[in-house]
């Protein structure tokens, strides 16, 4: 008679083993589950199995329909097995069940899985954590008229939270935003990718070095000054304060700003 | 001690496609029902969607994954999160199931089902008593539909249940759909489960629809509530008086209305079975 302890590890078990197709469980387990009507004990545990699979999958799904889109739901089910396999849910809450999958699709770009679906992966994931991202009151026009003169070079802007930023070898969002258009006409292009929210909605955009190099600057908890500093680098020195003006309206229309500490 | 849930009325799960009019007060219910785990964002729109909610109407927390039954340690990182959003929400009460859902770190995201020993009762009702001094109030525990049983349970499962409620102080979620499809599923009789529940433990009730495979009947929380749950819910309003009432349907999930019409029929069966009793409260 197994205890409460090998009952669970065996039952666990033998999900797992239905998500590979085929449930196995262990001996131990089937002789203390009861065969009762039309369902013996493998049939009973069979059941949960599917279940267990198929809740997961359908998690993976949700998460993930552009990469499904792109690869064909039967394929996306026999990646979502094998992904389920060898990286069982390690959360409480499904949210966070996808959180390796972009990087196991990764490990299957071949014949099978288009070389650009684990960027799509990425973006689908960096655009789920976008959305559930800490809330932040965002930076104003007003916030910035407030600033006197003297204090601009000094002056450190954050970005909120819902703020990712993203390096693709291919160009996922356009791909994403073809929307299950997997023709192979798609060529690779390095290239890195803002994602962000406005209340809601979540929105993303390549960028071009000069924001790149800004954005980096305020990440690492740079000053006003630094950025035009950076910038420099990207476009005519002369240019450099205006170009830092002009990035910081678009980030404030963007709502990619946090409101400065009160 | 006594149970001290309050009587709410008739709720609704609050799910993501009602939430516009939910949030502009246009579908209205007594109270809402939410997944826990559905809730421990960083932020976002679901949780300032509860806010905006819980402004509206009581709002109660019902979880999945608190793995009652597990032979793992309870989750710190679970607690700190469920713990959080009963500060923020201060849900009318939390609730969670009989069952197991988690070993060796991993998450089935599923109810699984726990044998009926005296092993099994020792545990959970251990655990549910380390919960409830985490959480600084008593719980309600909701029996589960299940698929199969262990030959080497000892005791039927409403004596399990109501051994766990006596032994840990908490209450209990008595959902009778799942009482019915496991009725179903392993050849006991219905009435005779709700006949060994406590009533003064009850404090809230589960109403849903289930689907018939063929070899099994399962817990799918589609559609609407058939005949015979609803013959079990009078049953369990007749032993236990008025308790709180909730209609839960996840797939398929239909237009407000027509949820909010289910729940009113709960309301009408209430009035029906309890009939000046509920009319006087
Ligand atoms: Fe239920």
């Amino acid at each position: 008679m197994p205890n409460l302890r090998e009952l669970q590890l065996a039952f666990f078990r033998a999900l797992d083993s239905g998500t590979a197709g085929t449930t196995d469980p262990d001996p131990a387990l089937l002789a203390v589950i009861e065969s009762r009507g039309a369902l013996d004990a493998a049939a009973r545990v069979d059941v949960y199995a599917q279940m267990y699979w198929m809740r997961i999958a359908d998690a993976l799904l949700e998460d993930f329909p552009r990469v499904a889109a792109l690869v064909g739901d039967a394929r996306f089910h026999a990646l979502a097995r094998a992904y389920l396999t060898a990286t069982p849910s390690r959360h409480a809450s499904l949210r966070y069940v996808g959180s390796g999958f972009a990087d196991f699709l990764a490990t299957r770009a071949s014949a099978e899985v288009p070389p650009f679906v684990p960027d799509v992966a990425r973006l689908e994931w960096a655009r789920l954590a976008v959305f559930y991202a800490p809330d932040a009151a965002v930076l104003t026009l007003a916030d910035l008229q407030r600033v006197p003169p003297g204090e601009w070079a000094a002056l450190r802007l954050h970005p909120v939270p819902a703020l990712q930023i993203l390096e693709v070898r291919w160009p996922a969002h356009t791909i994403w935003a073809a929307a299950g258009d997997a023709s192979d006409t798609w060529k690779p292009g390095g290239t890195m990718l803002r994602v962000w929210r406005d209340e809601f909605r979540v929105y993303q955009s390549p960028m071009d070095a000069a924001e790149i190099a800004a954005l980096v600057v305020l990440r690492a908890r740079g000053t006003f000054g630094d950025m035009c500093t950076a910038l420099a680098a990207t476009v005519p020195a002369e240019d450099a304060a205006a170009h830092a003006g002009a990035l910081l309206l678009r980030w404030i229309d963007d709502h990619v700003l946090a409101a400065p500490a009160p | 001690m006594a149970l001290s849930v309050p009587y709410l009325g008739h709720g609704l799960g609050l799910r993501t496609q009602h939430y516009p009019q939910i949030t502009d007060g246009t579908a209205r219910a007594d109270w809402f029902e939410v997944i826990s785990e559905n809730f421990m964002l960083p932020g976002g729109r679901p949780l300032a969607v509860l806010a905006r909610t819980r402004e509206l109407a009581p709002v109660v927390l019902h979880g999945v994954s608190l793995s009652l039954g597990s032979t793992d340690p309870l989750s710190a990182v679970y607690f700190d999160e469920l713990a959080a959003l009963a500060r923020r929400f201060e849900p009318a009460w939390i609730s969670d199931h009989l069952c197991w859902g988690s070993v060796g770190d991993h998450y089935a995201h599923d109810l699984l089902p726990l044998p009926f020993t005296e092993e099994a009762l020792a545990h959970v009702a251990a655990r549910v008593t380390a919960v409830q001094e985490r959480l600084g109030r008593q719980i309600l525990v909701e029996n589960v539909s299940s698929y199969l049983t262990y030959a080497h349970s000892v005791m039927p499962e409403w004596e399990f249940l109501a051994g766990l409620a006596d032994r840990a102080d908490c209450g209990i979620l008595l959902d009778v759909n799942n009482i019915y499809v496991s009725a179903c599923n392993h050849g006991f009789d219905a009435a005779t489960y709700v006949a060994a529940i406590p009533a003064a433990r009850v404090g809230q009730i589960h109403l849903a629809g289930h689907t018939d495979k063929g070899t099994h009947l399962l817990d799918s929380h589609v559609g609407p509530v058939p005949d015979p749950v609803w013959d079990l819910y009078r049953l369990a309003l007749r032993q236990c008086g008025r308790v709180s009432t909730l209609v839960e349907w996840d797939e398929e999930i239909p237009e407000f209305p027509v949820l909010a019409a289910e729940a009113e029929r709960a309301r009408a069966v209430e009035a029906e079975v309890l009939g000046a009793y509920a009319e006087s409260a």
